[in-house]
């Protein structure tokens, strides 16, 4: 593993050519397709670092997505905005997010997840286009540290009551009482908040709304993950203590989700909206991850790939958009279809993929996750219900709003899409609808 | 004094050319050679200013997105750009994906479960028992042993 890691820290010497870096990630997620076969277990072990079944998907996604948000961000190096500043950020990022998958150690693994919020906020404070990217930024930073500190004090606890933080070596808490609720809700919380979770999302919506498209981008398709990946690591921990209070988590998930995806009805931001619907995805996969079944976190997982690249290919599309338009208010960007048509199938195939249309791997997740959240308990299915319907519901408004109907009177004219937008939005999609034909899809659901 | 200072640096910052000398005629003592042509220092200490030379694009070129200056960058960054991400990525890495040989041991189950039921229709065995171990060799601890210890199914 020790090898990527060089890839990604070396990959600095190269900020100074735009398509030598972004040539570089793609060769390194390239490489790093070699790493696979290890099976569910720890493998590639080196010093502290190792990959297992989701560590090695959450890793080709970083670096994936990494690749594309480069790739998107073209405007960046067209206009001189401190292009190698920017590509300095974006290769921090992806360096801390492959340390943060690939450690096996919980501190570790905590100081590479805190570590993920700096480049975030440099990207949000400096290439955001709005005043308000200050508060945002400010909440991102704040929710995620207010949320982590005391899971910092509860791995402290960990290693002064087991004598160990590597990941499956660290005895677990066999205790059921409310000291242990206590240490159990301390470690959960931050990554709720980091997933997020209902009542403590309100950063999300601030955030991926101010940020400019590699900051959404990076945030939609990997940052959220962490916190799935983090519930992943510390369950393990809290098996009896889990299992007693799953029903709060899933509560909060189904309930929350539901009520975000009515809320989408009514955004008229465009990012706004996808922001929200980030939240009733990610309200799925927590339902999905205190499951504790195979189904439930074999349907995270794969809901979270597929939520991680159609999240961040409808944050593209909708810089395309802004770019042309100046506008994310889906009252001025509307109309679309008669505006620039060839964008419009890709606004439809992403649509599609965002109600987990087949063959999307959101639809392969979401039918896991359904059957997983039905089978712990009948009455679930109202929620789930609400969920998926609101889903559709609000990705349909998405669609005719942006695209049905007469373009905004002041709209003039605009190019219709350059080769680059299309090859962006192309790489998302792809493996978004032909992985299900493969056996890594199997890899996936674990 | 202080307003001349103050904007003289931002001056000099901004017009470096005023300490560069631009043209120079000097009278030395060496002579040159003797042929009658005569040549002025000056021409050879005057930095001749190096043009930029244009960018030749063919007529109404449409960009692929890469550069909106330069026909050759453009179409050389799209290249670079479809040949790592799709023809070694998607491709090339899809390829691998695609092929990696009994990914999860799977192929390898199954032949074990044939195998398995092969050994099991053979010595008459049901070909599937809901008990891993057949129930003649476990040995359960008597009511008297076990006494007070919690038992979790």
């Amino acid at each position: 593993m020790l090898k990527y890691l060089f890839l990604g820290v070396l990959m600095i010497f190269a900020v100074s050519e735009w398509n030598v870096l972004q040539a570089l990630v793609f060769v390194g997620s390239f490489l790093f397709i070699f790493s696979l076969g290890g099976g569910f277990h720890f493998n590639n072990l080196s010093l502290g670092l190792g990959v297992d079944w989701v560590s090695y998907i959450l890793i080709l996604l970083s670096f994936w997505i990494v690749a594309l948000v480069v790739k998107s961000s073209q405007k960046i190096s067209d206009t001189y905005n401190f292009e190698i500043l920017f590509l300095f950020t974006c290769v921090a990022l992806l360096v801390s997010l492959i340390m943060t998958f690939c450690c096996t150690d919980y501190l570790l693994f905590y100081i590479c997840f805190e570590s993920s919020l700096i480049p975030t906020l440099i990207l949000i404070l400096g290439w955001g286009y709005q005043p308000e990217r200050v508060q945002a930024g400010i909440y991102m930073l704040f929710y995620t540290l207010f949320g982590s500190l005391p899971l910092l004090v509860s791995f402290l606890l960990m290693y002064s009551v087991n004598g160990s933080l590597t990941f499956n070596l660290a005895a677990a808490c066999s205790s059921v009482g409310f000291v242990s609720f206590i240490w159990y809700f301390c470690t959960f919380f931050a990554f709720a908040v980091k997933l997020p979770m209902f009542t403590v999302h309100l950063w999300l919506p601030k955030a991926h709304v101010e940020a400019p498209v590699s900051g959404s981008m990076v945030l939609a398709g990997v940052l959220l993950k962490l916190g799935g990946y983090g519930m992943i690591r510390v369950s393990s921990m809290f098996l009896g203590v889990g299992r007693e209070m799953s029903f709060g988590w899933l509560s909060l998930g189904l309930m929350g989700g539901s009520i975000v995806s009515v809320m989408c009805l009514r955004q008229t931001d465009m990012k706004a909206l996808i922001a929200y619907s980030s939240v009733a995805h990610m309200g799925l996969v927590l339902c999905g991850l205190m499951l504790f079944s195979l189904v439930g976190v074999g349907g995270a997982v794969v809901v979270m790939v597929g939520h991680g690249l159609c999240s961040s290919c409808l944050f593209c599309l909708t810089n395309m958009v802004y770019e042309r338009v100046g506008s994310r208010s889906m009252s001025v960007s509307k109309g679309l279809l008669s505006f620039m048509p060839s964008m419009s199938l890709w606004w439809f195939l992403l649509s599609a993929g965002n109600m987990a249309a087949p063959p999307t791997l959101n639809l392969l997740g979401e039918i896991n996750l359904i059957m997983g959240v039905v089978s712990w308990s009948k009455s679930c299915f109202l929620g789930v219900a609400c969920l998926s319907f609101f889903s559709a519901a609000y990705t349909l408004y998405m669609f005719s709003t942006s695209q049905h109907g007469k373009y905004f009177s002041s709209l003039f004219s605009c190019c219709s899409g350059q080769v680059r937008e299309y090859l962006v939005l192309m790489l998302h999609w792809l493996p978004l609808n032909m992985v299900i034909l493969n056996q890594v899809c199997y890899y996936m659901c674990s | 004094m202080a307003t001349v200072t103050r904007f003289g640096t931002a001056v000099l910052r901004q017009k470096n050319g005023l300490f560069r000398p631009q043209l120079l005629r000097t009278a030395t003592i060496s002579t040159s050679k003797k042929n009658k042509d005569t040549a002025t220092l000056s021409d050879t200490l005057v930095e001749k200013e190096e043009k930029a030379e244009p960018v030749v694009n063919s007529k109404n070129w449409v960009s692929w997105g890469y550069s909106i200056e330069s026909q050759v960058e453009d179409n050389t960054n799209m290249h670079l750009a479809f040949f790592f991400s799709v023809t070694l990525c998607l491709v090339t890495g899809g390829y691998v994906l695609a092929y990696w040989p009994d990914l999860r041991l799977r192929d390898w189950a199954q032949r074990e479960a044939y195998v398995e039921l092969r050994r099991r229709e053979a010595e008459g065995l049901p070909l599937i028992d809901c008990n891993l171990v057949s129930l003649d060799k476990i040995e359960l601890p008597d009511d008297e042993e076990l006494g007070d210890t919690t038992i979790i199914i």
